[in-house]
């Protein structure tokens, strides 16, 4: 069983061609829910898929992370060349509260007009947090204000946004607040960062100066009802991964 | 002549053939830019997966406006360098934007802000290997293409003489698409080559439940389908005829 011995074996009945590498574009990530009461600390790439979120008790699939190893990217170089944090609303039926999955009017009252505060919070979440990035143990990153400073570069475009105006209520001011989705606004590396095969990450988002925004109860319906959203934050690893020919 | 019975299979009689009677030169190959897309419908209910690539023109109600592909999975006799993948909404007929009414249902926009555009993850894998992995496809893949441009009205009447008084205001529709910015586009870098014949896959999962259409007062799945589409460009090497 000398390394002679595993290397002809490998090399006449292996799945993998280690003598040659392939690189391909392909993005890390991992998402986690936001803790509505407030947290000081937001912790990344440590459940990997088909865990269970911390805070949403939800069990995590390739939706939330594509994560097979916690802490580590696993048998894989990894060439980071970006970093992207992410944080909105889960969609209208995935959210907790049957009083925004039935409410008729959750995007143009319920978050967006002057009854809730929602918006509000969010433009907060926005400002604050500390991205920590360690590997090994060791800083690599610390990025302020990281939801604006490695903004994601991915969203939607809001051409016009309307004014709440059902029946029997009156026009209020209204208003929508989204990251900026522009490519080259992410965090690019330069130089880029290698990631070695099974080196330790530590991702976190910190809140030194106090919990992270308050979302109890930030959603107002048309009725007067409040109700507390359910928000996710990913980061992601965008670059190369280099792994072996099959 | 009569053919040696020894050659008749041989490569160097069918080469030989080919290079005088046959329609195509294998010698020479011309590339253009092209892209491939795939279009299907978003039922109103949601889905566990969307699968692209996997119907061909001509196949029961599949026209080009669906898909452009000629062969299921697979690019036929031509290779593929794939430069860049995108991901396309449209409704097949008619977005109603004047029948809004404050309603999440009443508009499309819902979908973008609240809707399936914040969820699902894009699979793309060529043979049996993953090539791509990408959470919120419709967001981190945003279209190669321009997209509709809405420039809102002002104020469209005010009660003169008196000044300061506002008549109507007409700016209450909303109008939310992907990302237009060309710079956003999720390129493939290094570029990869599909060959002939080669198998792939692409899909649109939703493994965390599915999740339904918002804006069902302009989408429905019988006369104006929600339409979603996966478009792959690149350059085409196809041989000269």
């Amino acid at each position: 069983m000398t390394l002679d011995v595993l290397d002809a074996l490998q090399k006449r009945f292996g799945s993998a061609n280690f003598s040659q590498y392939q690189i391909i574009r392909q993005p890390y990530y991992d998402t986690v829910r936001v803790q509505t009461a407030g947290t000081t600390q937001m912790s990344f790439f440590t459940v990997p898929i088909g865990g269970t979120d911390p805070v949403g008790s939800n069990q995590k699939t390739l939706e939330q992370t594509n994560l097979v190893k916690s802490g580590s990217l696993g048998q894989i170089f990894f060439v980071l060349t970006q970093i992207r944090a992410y944080v909105n609303l889960v969609p209208k039926n995935r959210q907790s509260s049957a009083t925004i999955t039935g409410d008729a009017n959750s995007v143009f009252h319920g978050f967006s007009s002057q009854d809730a505060n929602y918006m509000e919070r969010y433009n907060e979440l926005l400002n604050r947090g500390i991205l920590n990035i360690t590997f090994a143990q060791k800083n690599y990153y610390q990025i302020s204000s990281p939801f604006q400073n490695a903004s994601p570069g991915i969203g939607v475009q809001v051409h016009s946004f309307g004014a709440s105006k059902v029946a029997g209520d009156t026009v209020k001011k209204s208003f929508w607040i989204q990251q900026d989705n522009s490519f080259v606004n992410v965090w690019n590396l330069s130089p880029i960062q290698i990631i070695e095969p099974e080196l330790q990450m530590g991702v976190t988002i910190d809140f030194p100066d106090g919990v992270s925004p308050v979302f109890t109860n930030t959603y107002v319906s048309q009725a007067a009802a409040t109700a507390t959203p359910t928000l996710e934050a990913m980061i992601v690893f965008d670059g190369y991964s280099i792994r072996p020919q099959q | 002549m009569p053919v040696p019975v020894a050659n008749t299979m041989s490569n160097e009689i069918i080469s030989g053939l080919q290079t005088r009677f046959g329609s195509i030169d294998y010698s020479q190959f011309q590339s253009l830019r092209y892209q491939f897309y795939s279009y299907v419908t978003y039922n109103t209910a949601g889905a566990t997966q969307l699968n692209f690539f996997g119907t061909t023109t001509g196949s029961p109600g599949v026209t080009l406006a669906d898909t452009n592909m000629p062969r299921t999975g697979s690019f036929g006799q031509q290779h593929f360098f794939l430069k860049s993948i995108s991901t396309h909404i449209k409704l097949a007929k008619t977005n109603d934007l004047s029948a809004f009414d404050g309603t999440d249902a009443s508009t499309i926009a819902s979908d973008f802000l609240f809707g399936f555009l914040n969820a699902g993850v894009l699979q793309f894998g060529i043979g049996a290997r993953p090539f791509l992995q990408v959470p919120k496809p419709f967001q981190y893949l945003p279209p190669i293409s321009g997209n509709s441009l809405v420039n809102v009205a002002g104020i469209s009447a005010l009660t003169a003489p008196i000044s300061n008084v506002l008549g109507t205001l007409t700016s209450d529709t909303p109008f939310v698409t992907q990302t237009v910015d060309r710079n956003n586009v999720f390129r493939f870098d290094p570029n990869i080559l599909i060959e002939a014949e080669q198998q792939f896959s692409c899909t649109i999962d939703f493994p965390s439940g599915i999740v339904p259409v918002i804006g069902t007062g302009i989408a429905n799945d019988s006369t104006n389908p929600l339409k979603v589409g996966v478009i792959l460009d690149g350059v085409l090497l196809r041989p000269l005829q």
